[in-house]
């Protein structure tokens, strides 16, 4: 009876953590596309010289909002499990990411945006592979991560850099605009790596985590091959 | 990169896993990403789910076929003031101007009434489009469907005249095969009724 009673508690237990991740996860995809939202877009098109503020806030809610990065940040810290890691994996992350997004838009450097979001797609399968080992069954071994998360850094942010260029920003104050963008979204990702932590940290607890890992993984995989069919068609389309 | 104990994977799952993931992908993509995002319906799904009208390419304009007529329009080039030894002004006139506007991928009938041997001097232009058109008569009290063609084409302008050789409609039938709507502005002279859209 007792026995009875604590695998219903568990299983319960397990089964509200699911629904709770199926509300997230319905939430998340109700959140915007790593694009624009048109208020934002009407502020950069209008917008002359400095404004620290309103920079700051779309490169955090362009992190927040941006389900691309999000996903990849979650196949990035899936099995990571102490905090040292985690923070070392995030400042190679930002590394990368802030990299591309300075030096490509003041350089002006054109990456074509399609191009460039398939390839944060790839990001997500490639980390979702990782996470099931693929590589170490593939070719023997694992790729470091420490550089793949490092490189991927750099995809997603030239894609950063895309999203900012369409918009022609005038050449006034234009770094510190730009800098203002970049804390932005490491604001952003510093809010949604603390949220996506204290979901898996508290996922870990139960035995579904370790059942699903496998699933969770897969649907990783799965994400970002959409993600990458799907702006690999608007390349060929447009 | 794992320090914990988690089983590893077999590679049985892992093949299953990017199969799978693979599968999901690719139908998420067609069914759903592709009909919403660009418009392209493979299965069928897209239209189902109503998820078409996402995608930005309007199918379907809140246009109505529909006929406006205009004040005729003189034939000669607006303004210029007539020579007064050629007082001919009146023939150069039309009788009737109408405006008709062609739903996108639709077509549509603009017919007249005339008596066998009655003269339809007629011109239109449409607003730029290339429409395919079949200008045509039907005998008056037909039933079989019977029509004969005077003229049939793909442009933006016809003009003429034309002896009709039967009593009966007769006019246009305009097909618009662009998006957009279209607008056909036609002028006509001689001794008809106006039937107007069919």
């Amino acid at each position: 009876m007792i026995a009875f009673s604590d695998s219903y508690k568990r299983f319960s237990k397990n089964i509200l953590f699911l629904v709770g991740l199926c509300i997230f996860t319905v939430f998340s995809s109700e959140l915007y596309a790593h694009g624009v939202d048109e208020n934002t877009r009407e502020f950069l098109k209008a917008n002359q010289g400095l404004a620290i503020g309103p920079f700051l806030y779309i490169g955090a809610k362009h992190m927040v909002t941006g389900y691309d990065h999000l996903l990849f940040l979650v196949g990035v810290i899936f099995f990571l499990f102490r905090t040292r890691d985690v923070l070392l994996y995030a400042s190679l992350f930002t590394l990368g990411h802030s990299l591309t997004l300075l030096t490509g838009v003041l350089a002006s450097i054109q990456v074509n945006p399609y191009l460039i979001d398939a390839m944060i797609g790839l990001s997500v399968v490639y980390k979702g592979f990782d996470n099931l080992q693929g590589f170490k069954h593939l070719i023997g071994f694992q790729p470091n991560p420490k550089v793949a998360v490092m490189i991927f850094g750099l995809f997603h942010g030239f894609g950063l850099a895309t999203k900012l260029q369409e918009f022609a920003l005038p050449k006034t104050d234009l770094w510190k605009n730009l800098l203002a963008f970049n804390i932005g979204v490491e604001l952003g990702q510093f809010f949604a790596l603390t949220f996506i932590l204290i979901v898996l940290d508290y996922w870990r607890q139960h035995n579904s985590f370790y059942t699903f890992s496998t699933a969770t993984n897969t649907l990783l995989m799965s994400s970002g091959l959409i993600l990458f069919g799907y702006q690999m068609t608007g390349y060929l389309l447009k | 990169m794992n320090e914990t104990q988690t089983k590893l994977p077999s590679s049985k799952t892992l093949l299953l896993s990017s199969l799978i993931a693979t599968i999901i992908a690719g139908f998420v993509l067609v069914a759903f990403i592709w009909p919403a995002e660009y418009g392209i319906d493979l299965t069928g799904l897209g239209k189902r789910f109503g998820l078409i009208a996402l995608s930005g390419k309007p199918k379907t304009y809140n246009v109505q076929a529909m006929a406006i007529p205009l004040p005729a329009q003189n034939m000669t080039d607006g303004d210029c003031p007539k020579s007064l030894d050629n007082p001919s002004t009146d023939e150069s006139k039309w009788q009737n101007t109408v405006m008709i506007m062609i739903p996108p991928k639709q077509g549509l009938e603009y017919k007249f009434h005339l008596l066998k041997d009655a003269t339809l001097e007629y011109a239109w232009d449409s607003d730029g489009a290339e429409l395919y058109f079949d200008f045509h008569g039907e005998p008056k009290g037909d039933t079989t469907g019977y029509f004969k063609s005077y003229k049939e084409a793909t442009d933006h302008h016809a003009e003429g005249q034309l002896s009709v050789p039967f009593d009966g409609s007769h006019g246009w039938y305009w097909e618009n095969k662009t998006d957009q709507p279209a607008i056909v502005v036609l002028n006509t002279k001689g001794h008809y009724e106006i039937l107007g859209l069919r």
